[in-house]
């Protein structure tokens, strides 16, 4: 190594121990959720602990849908509903997202016929569907949602929530409007970047069942709002497992890769 | 587990499969028997799978890709990862694609022993 290039590395490292110094005297401007610090505040006790494993209860063939019996679709939703219906009619799949690996996102991916682990901290609830291990977190710790313009939208969005009474409401945002879906299977009706959710939860019949009340809006994709009610029954002998939508899955099943059977 | 076992025979009743895509695709209103011999079984989640080389009447070989629910279900019915292996002559009952290419979504399937596994190995779900 020559004498120039030593001084080079003394001139990194210089550089590096100064913007280190620089990070150390702005302190975060939010403690991580699982910072001991963070979990260690003062709050009041969370009216109830939902860590567990639930599993969406059937009732009825319909029952994992959101979309109501009537709606009012926009003109761009339209388009993609009808050509659904259009590929139903031909007993084939429209836009077959899901099925090729992209994530089933909220709020689709509530109601997969898959169980739900629930962790709960003060902080945050991490939530884990054994659907592809899809991951959703909702922050209890007090935290406002994101500066829009940094935040990355994503298939779950972004749940802040916050305790009312023996209610948890979850406000969830930041969606990113292609390839997402509010309803699959003969009626496609696409999520756009404005869908907002409004989840209303409470544990009943003693922390065996949990009941979601969902609220939704997306000016984008249809009018007024959407209310659905679900529950979630807890599961005493069941472990999740790991799931992957790997490449070869998808090779070697004839649903997903038969294109003569999606449109 | 009673309320996944309910939740499984909701499933089934309501023609539904443990799949991540769509069912439509799949025609459950038919059920096709095919004897062959195994060229690849996959033992995993989501979806375990069964390949299968089937001769029709004239001897023309198709090999015919078989979709199966997760083995963490199939274990449930008596399936390990070893109960089958490439060149083992069986029968597989499934739901074809409505498509006509040759593939399908399991039902029961009778092994080379004759042992039989599946939701309903006498065909009726």
């Amino acid at each position: 190594m020559t004498v120039l290039s030593w001084s080079s590395v003394v001139a990194v490292l210089a550089l590096a121990a100064g913007s280190a110094a620089a990070q150390s005297a702005d302190p975060p401007t939010q403690l991580g959720a699982l910072s001991p610090e963070n979990i260690a505040k003062p709050r009041p006790k969370a009216p109830f602990d939902l860590t567990g494993t639930w599993q969406h209860e059937l009732r009825g063939p319909q029952s994992w849908k959101f979309v109501p019996p009537t709606f009012e679709l926009t003109p761009e939703a339209q388009v993609h509903y009808d050509a659904g219906r259009a590929a139903a009619a031909e007993n084939k799949v429209y836009r077959d997202d899901i099925g090729q690996c992209w994530p089933a996102g909220m709020p689709l991916i509530m109601t997969r016929v898959h169980p739900w682990v629930f962790l709960q901290q003060p902080t945050a609830i991490f939530m884990i569907q054994n659907f592809m291990n899809s991951l959703r977190i909702i922050y209890t710790d007090g935290r406002q949602h994101s500066d829009p313009d940094v935040v990355v939208p994503s298939w779950n969005g972004e749940s802040i929530g916050r305790w009312e009474g023996d209610t948890l409401v979850v406000d969830t945002k930041y969606f990113p409007g292609h390839h997402h879906w509010l309803d699959q299977g003969g009626a496609s009706i696409p999520a756009s970047s404005d869908l907002h959710i409004v989840e209303r939860i409470r544990m009943i019949d003693n922390g065996e069942t949990l009941e979601f009340e969902t609220t939704m809006t997306d000016p984008k994709t249809f009018k007024g709002e959407w209310k659905t009610t679900k529950r979630y029954n807890r599961l005493h002998d069941v472990d999740i497992y790991e799931v992957e939508c790997t490449p070869d899955l998808n090779e070697n099943l004839p649903a997903t890769s038969s294109q003569s059977l999606i449109r | 587990m009673k309320l996944l076992g309910f939740a499984l025979a909701a499933l089934l009743t309501m023609g539904t499969a443990l799949a991540h895509h769509s069912p439509i695709v799949f025609d459950r209103t038919k059920q096709v028997t095919l004897t062959g011999t195994v060229t690849e079984f996959r033992w995993g989640n989501p979806h375990s799978w069964i390949h299968i080389d089937i001769a029709d009447a004239t001897g023309k070989v198709a090999n015919w890709s078989i979709e199966m629910d997760p083995a963490s279900h199939l274990a449930r019915e008596g399936w390990k990862s070893t109960t089958l292996k490439v060149g083992d002559k069986i029968t597989v009952l499934v739901f074809p694609l409505r498509n006509d290419e040759p593939g399908g979504q399991y039902i029961s399937v009778t092994l080379p022993d004759g042992k039989k596994l599946g939701r309903a190995p006498d065909g009726v779900i």
